[in-house]
């Protein structure tokens, strides 16, 4: 029996005072600090959302679990693999970063 | 005064002198040269635009000059010179006034940040303005001429200026650059519509200039609050008709059709975004002229 014994990384918006964003039709236009401009797709926009509202760094598994009924007739796993995609995707503009635990 | 109001000789003694202070729009302009294609250019299509005091304020000192060397008489070439440098490759003497109109559609782009710059057309109607953002070749400025003898004023062919605070637009009326086919197609289409002489085997091809109305110029003075953004194509044969644009997907095209957000930082997109909200986002196919007239007139109908 194997034990997680590494804690899970918790995201959180880069610089939430810099960051600008609309929503429009369900997408989600955002300003990143550099000042890159990116559209975002439905799911993605339903991510971002939530880690601008929340107060606290969220983990994927978090993330995963309040957007399962978005994806539609998906699983968790499904979710999760969409999250992990839109993390890695705002990771790289500079959107996200690791938060505290 | 306007530049009606000078005689040639004056003109042309103001542009080889002290420079011609060109007021369009919120600009002034000093312009200097001896090139008689530039006098006869703004002679012809700045006629009626406001001219200020020779020791009056500019925004930009600009002349258009031939080189000091030899190659003035062999393959005569032309430099555009913002305040005393050349910020561009020399162009053949035929293009003196197409150079001179695109030298300063960058002065104004390049350093009128008090404004969000658009690359677009801006015409206005009933005090609510469309703005057509597009690339070249895409039938912009054709349709912008096409309106703006359709009962729609001009504000600018080439750059929108958006005041950030006040989400207004600031009339820019210049004259409107016609390529190619688009110049026999504005012929045909306005008899009165005032095009100076085709210049060939340019960067973009055949290009005239049409003068903008008289009613635009006087006005230039008043702005006007954006209510449509429309994204133009023409297609031959195809009959014009106005499909719904996501507002998501408007923002990211006038993105990339801004020449300055940057500059303005967070409160650019902002600003931008407040654009967005406040307008309908068209696209916009079209094949004829008149017909594309009469969709727009329906458009400024409603409510």
């Amino acid at each position: 029996m194997f034990v997680a014994l590494t804690t899970p990384v918790r995201w959180r918006i880069v610089a939430p005072h810099a960051i600008a964003w609309r929503e429009w039709n369900g997408e989600v236009v955002v300003r990143a600090q550099s000042g890159s401009v990116h559209l975002l797709n439905p799911f993605a926009s339903l991510v971002i959302r939530l880690l601008i509202d929340s107060p606290t760094p969220l983990s994927t598994d978090e993330l995963s679990s309040a957007l399962q009924a978005s994806v539609s007739g998906s699983h968790l796993g499904e979710a999760r693999d969409e999250v992990d995609a839109s993390i890695e995707e705002f990771e790289r503009l500079g959107i996200v970063e690791p938060g505290p635990s | 005064m306007i530049v009606a109001d000078l005689p040639v000789g004056r003109l042309a003694a103001t542009l080889a002198g002290p420079g011609l202070r060109l007021r369009t729009g919120p600009v002034v302009t000093r312009i200097r040269s001896t090139v008689p294609e530039v006098l006869a250019g703004i002679a012809l299509h700045y006629s009626q635009h406001p001219i200020e005091d020779d020791e009056g304020f500019a925004d930009f000192h600009v002349q258009v000059r031939p080189p000091p060397s030899f190659r003035r008489w062999v393959a005569p070439q032309l430099f555009f010179d913002f305040d005393g440098m050349p910020p561009f490759r020399p162009l053949p003497r035929a293009q003196a006034f197409p150079m001179l109109e695109w030298g300063l559609n960058w002065c104004v782009s390049s350093h009128a940040h008090q404004y969000l710059i658009f690359h677009a057309a801006v015409v206005e109607r009933g005090g609510r303005a469309l703005i057509l953002p597009a690339p070249p070749g895409s039938g912009k400025s054709t349709l912008c001429a096409g309106l703006v003898h359709r009962g729609w004023r001009l504000l600018s062919d080439e750059l929108a200026l958006l005041e950030p605070d006040t989400q207004a637009l600031v009339p820019l009326a210049r004259p409107v650059s016609l390529k190619n086919a688009s110049i026999d197609v504005i012929r045909g289409f306005a008899a009165d519509a005032g095009l100076g002489p085709i210049v060939k085997d340019t960067i973009k091809g055949a290009v005239a200039h049409m003068k903008p109305p008289v009613d635009s110029v006087r006005r230039a003075g008043e702005k006007a609050l954006p209510r449509w953004i429309v994204w133009p194509r023409y297609e031959a044969g195809t009959v014009g008709r106005l499909t719904a644009w996501p507002k998501s997907r408007s923002f990211m095209r006038l993105a990339e059709n801004a020449f300055n957000s940057s500059e303005h930082g967070r409160s650019g997109f902002e600003s931008m975004a407040k654009l967005i909200d406040r307008c309908d986002c068209f696209e916009f196919v079209y094949g004829d002229l008149e017909q594309a007239a009469t969709v727009f007139a329906a458009l400024a109908q409603q409510e």
